[in-house]
């Protein structure tokens, strides 16, 4: 959870400038021996490639709480990143972090293991761009362009964002973290014909925002980015303080699961066609 | 008045006897003393006496009954108890350790009433500590200390006062000074039970004595008939040398006796 | 001991004075925030029956908030007094000698466990187990007239232990953010609690305050030893069972909402007791207002501190709590060396 929020501050010049100067390394027309360490690249992965050219994804993509395709890993094995689990599955292309799990990636390098960068994105475009490089990288770009051209499809099927101004949405996480600018959270927000509370008006907030705090800026949406868990813990009991849900009556709350809209993929339209339709309820209740 | 009896009294810990079958009977208006060797169960006694500690078989009666728990309260404005050695654990100053003494006579919320401000007055001028009252014990000598802490049981003003060697560590001055107190106490109508080591203020001072010897009465009585050659040869094995001084007596323990010495 | 320090007798204003500066305190708390609050303004549109996003902030944020401060500041101080008399040593505190931690570890198996979700009360419960536990514990490895040393090597062993098992439970616990908040359970912490919590807890810690006050005369009597307290009329069974329990009920139920936030109890029957007299059964009532005037103002300081995250309370009581401890612990070796 920590590794995700992590990766979604990130700015956004920097995942553009790795897909402007992206590898250079040549790979095989259809590897068969894929390992991703990336859990954006495991969904991707498993959307876009054969099963049985898969020989490991990481242990997020089987954690549901964080994951979109959890329920498609099955009996994949999984693995943390660390080199003496790669090296014995003899990969020929590995789908990496930019960040994180560097020692791992710099060995595979020097054995001469391909190696593509898959960051986070930030912006559909960054999003699309990436679905057209991985499923090339796999040997499926046609696979990717179809991807590409349903998720297209789907976000014209949910119109334009409803006349008038545009209301506040505050997208809350476990423990009052709020999430910011530079990250698909704030480019769906922005899709769904929100403001972001996060990216204005905001000052000094270092991502924590506290309930009393968010409660004075008097959102008009408030987004729970979290799942339900089932197991309590002091994190999550914020998201269910009583003055939360006091001051937002149901009209003025939606849950959106964070695997939906941390990684690039269909999971995006999901959210957006959410937050678009509490964007209607919001408008059709402000105009009554 | 209060008349204390102990019947049959044993207390056993652990399969050891402290206390074996002793009766004693504790007059008002008498000082009562208990001696005997070092772990002879004097304070075991004491506190029997006291309904500190309930007998292990036996009984003891406060003019002729006994007591259950939940009537320990009245006991205590009856009964007032002076352990041994004596600290405060808090610096209290010594009216207000003096005035610990009449917490039997106050309820549950504890307010001191006007007789409980002059019952302390009059046992901190009966025990000669009126000018020490704020000052704390730490600060006082041990002397004085043993004076202010006589004065607390004397605050209870009850009618029976049970003193677990109250003259141990003072210098002659302060044991005549606590010892003429107690008698004074007694002659006043109360039953004084105190406990002693030193056998000449317990022959001078006492009205009768007990002489605990392995957890058994060994002599009980006037003090000249405790304080036999016999008596003392077989519950401390020593010799003593006697003497008078204006009609009172004194004794000196002078040499200790061999095993075989000892009746 | 001289005579000079502070062992003159109660003054009148004590009480009313400790009174009047938790009521300021408690006003503060609740018109000091993040963001601005009109208190005066507020609460006139609350007894008008209005309802605002004011009224919502003030009612459903900040009053718990400081009704928790109040609440937890005065368990934790009367429960460090009623310790001290009870153990006869001035060290003698919750946080020092284990009671909090053994409270959090009930409270955390109890929440991490999710039994707390379907049956609310078991979180003080377990508090109140934890607290229980390691107070009878105490009585029985440190003794009655426990010495300063016994005291402090059970409470490190006490502490060290439940530390250890309040981390494990936390590791295993199913919620992944479980892990992550030790700091909390540790240091204690008032930030975004509820009136569901104040409710769950304010009357197990009235009834353990009703317990500790209870025992004045008790405490009092036992400044001169067991003996002479059971020859003053009272009842030394009934009397440890009123404190133990008391103290399990105060200090566990306030754990289990707030974590373990140490050295109220040792700093403020300190700052004190020359105020009293140095009377046990005065001290009670003094240091439960003591310890709710303590903790409100330390809530208040870590709102006012411009960290980042907002500053654990246990931080800030540590701070000035620490220092007190080890002054003490110097001194009572002085007078035991003398």
């Amino acid at each position: 959870m920590r590794f995700i929020c992590k990766v979604c501050r990130w700015p956004s010049w920097l995942a553009a400038l790795l897909l402007a100067f992206g590898p250079s390394v040549g790979w095989a027309e259809t590897p068969s021996r894929i390992v991703s360490l990336n859990l954006c690249a495991d969904e991707l992965l498993l959307r876009l490639a054969d099963r049985e050219d898969i020989a490991s994804v990481t242990f997020l993509a089987a954690d549901s709480r964080v994951s979109s395709v959890a329920d498609q890993v099955e009996s994949l094995p999984l693995n943390r990143g660390r080199a003496e689990e790669i090296l014995p599955l003899k990969p020929d292309l590995v789908l990496a972090e930019p960040y994180t799990t560097r020692s791992t990636v710099e060995l595979l390098r020097r054995l001469e293991v391909p190696i593509l960068d898959v960051a986070v994105p930030s912006t559909l475009e960054e999003v699309e761009a990436q679905i057209a490089e991985v499923s090339a990288a796999l040997g499926r770009p046609d696979r990717g362009q179809a991807m590409i051209k349903s998720m297209r499809q789907a976000q014209a099927r949910l119109g334009p964002p409803p006349e008038g101004p545009r209301p506040l949405a505050a997208v809350y996480r476990p423990n009052g973290f709020l999430v910011g600018p530079g990250t698909l959270v704030d480019e769906i927000l922005r899709l769904a014909g929100f403001r972001n509370l996060a990216s204005e008006g905001l000052q000094n907030h270092n991502g924590v925002l506290s309930i009393e705090t968010l409660l004075w800026h008097r959102p008009d949406l408030l987004v729970l980015n979290s799942i339900e868990e089932p197991m309590p813990s002091l994190a999550h009991e914020v998201l269910s303080h009583p003055a939360l849900e006091d001051a937002f009556p149901e009209m003025q709350r939606v849950v959106v699961h964070p695997a939906l809209w941390s990684c690039g993929g269909p999971g995006l339209m999901e959210a957006l066609a959410k937050l678009r339709s509490a964007a209607k309820r919001l408008a059709m209740g402000s105009g009554e | 008045m209060m008349r204390i009896t102990a019947e049959a009294v044993s207390v056993e810990i652990g399969g050891k006897p402290l206390l074996d079958g002793v009766d004693l009977e504790v007059r008002p208006g008498e000082l009562t003393g208990l001696i005997g060797p070092n772990g002879a169960g004097k304070t075991t006694l004491l506190r029997v006496l006291g309904a500190l500690r309930p007998p292990g078989s036996g009984r003891v009666l406060y003019d002729g009954k006994t007591i259950a728990r939940r009537e320990r309260p009245a006991l205590a404005r009856r009964l007032a108890y002076l352990a041994q050695g004596g600290e405060a654990h808090w610096p209290l100053r010594v009216e207000r350790l003096v005035a610990l003494g009449r917490l039997p006579h106050q309820g549950p919320l504890g307010r001191a009433s006007a007789e409980d401000q002059s019952a302390v007055e009059r046992a901190l001028q009966r025990s000669g500590v009126e000018h020490l009252r704020a000052r704390t014990l730490a600060t006082l000598s041990g002397g004085e200390r043993m004076q202010v802490l006589l004065a607390r049981a004397l605050a209870v003003e009850a009618e029976a006062l049970l003193a677990d060697e109250p003259v141990a560590a003072l210098d002659p001055h302060h044991q005549l000074r606590v010892m003429d107190l107690l008698r004074a106490e007694a002659r006043a109508g109360k039953a004084v039970v105190v406990v002693l080591h030193d056998l000449s203020l317990a022959a001078r001072f006492c009205d009768q004595l007990a002489l605990l010897h392995r957890g058994r009465l060994l002599a009980q009585g006037r003090p000249e008939s405790v304080l036999g050659d016999r008596e003392l040869a077989s519950a401390y094995g020593v010799r003593v040398l006697r003497g008078m001084e204006r009609g009172e007596p004194f004794l000196l323990p002078w040499e200790r006796l061999e095993a075989g010495e000892r009746p | 001991m001289t005579e000079s320090r502070g062992n003159a007798p109660m003054p009148a204003w004590l009480l009313p004075g400790l009174g009047l500066l938790v009521i300021l305190l408690f006003f503060l708390s609740l018109g000091v925030g993040t963001m601005p609050l009109p208190l005066t303004g507020t609460l006139a549109a609350l007894f008008r029956g209005e309802s605002s996003l004011e009224t919502l902030l003030l009612l459903e944020l900040r009053l718990p908030r400081a009704l928790l401060g109040l609440l937890v500041g005065a368990s934790l101080g009367l429960a460090g007094a009623a310790m001290q008399g009870f153990l006869r040593n001035p060290l003698a505190e919750p946080g020092v000698i284990g009671v909090s931690s053994c409270a959090a570890f009930g409270a955390v198996l109890a929440f991490y466990s999710g039994i707390s979700l379907t049956f609310p009360l078991a979180l003080p419960l377990g508090g109140i187990g934890g607290a229980f536990l390691s107070v009878l514990l105490l009585h029985l490895l440190a003794g009655r007239e426990a010495s300063t040393l016994s005291i402090i090597l059970a409470g490190v062993a006490i502490n060290a232990f439940s530390a250890a098992l309040t981390s494990l439970v936390l590791n295993f616990a199913p919620n992944p953010y479980a892990a992550l908040e030790i700091i909390f359970w540790i240091m204690g912490s008032l930030a975004d609690r509820s009136m569901e919590h104040v409710q769950l807890v304010a009357p197990i810690m009235l009834l353990g305050w009703l317990l500790l006050l209870a025992s004045g005369r008790g405490l009092d009597a036992l400044t001169l030893g067991e003996d002479t307290a059971a020859s003053l009329g009272i009842d030394l069974g009934y009397l440890r069972l009123k404190l133990i329990l008391g103290t399990a009920l105060a200090v566990g139920a306030a754990v289990a909402v707030s974590g373990a936030i140490g050295f109220v109890g040792l700093v403020v029957p300190h700052l004190l007791r020359p105020l009293v007299g140095q009377q046990p059964a005065r001290l009670l009532p003094a240091s439960a207002l003591g310890g709710a005037a303590l903790l409100l103002a330390a809530d208040l300081l870590v709102r006012l501190l411009p960290t980042g995250p907002e500053l654990k309370l246990g931080v800030v009581t540590a701070l000035v709590g620490a220092p007190i401890f080890l002054l003490l612990l110097h001194r009572l070796r002085r007078e035991m060396a003398e």
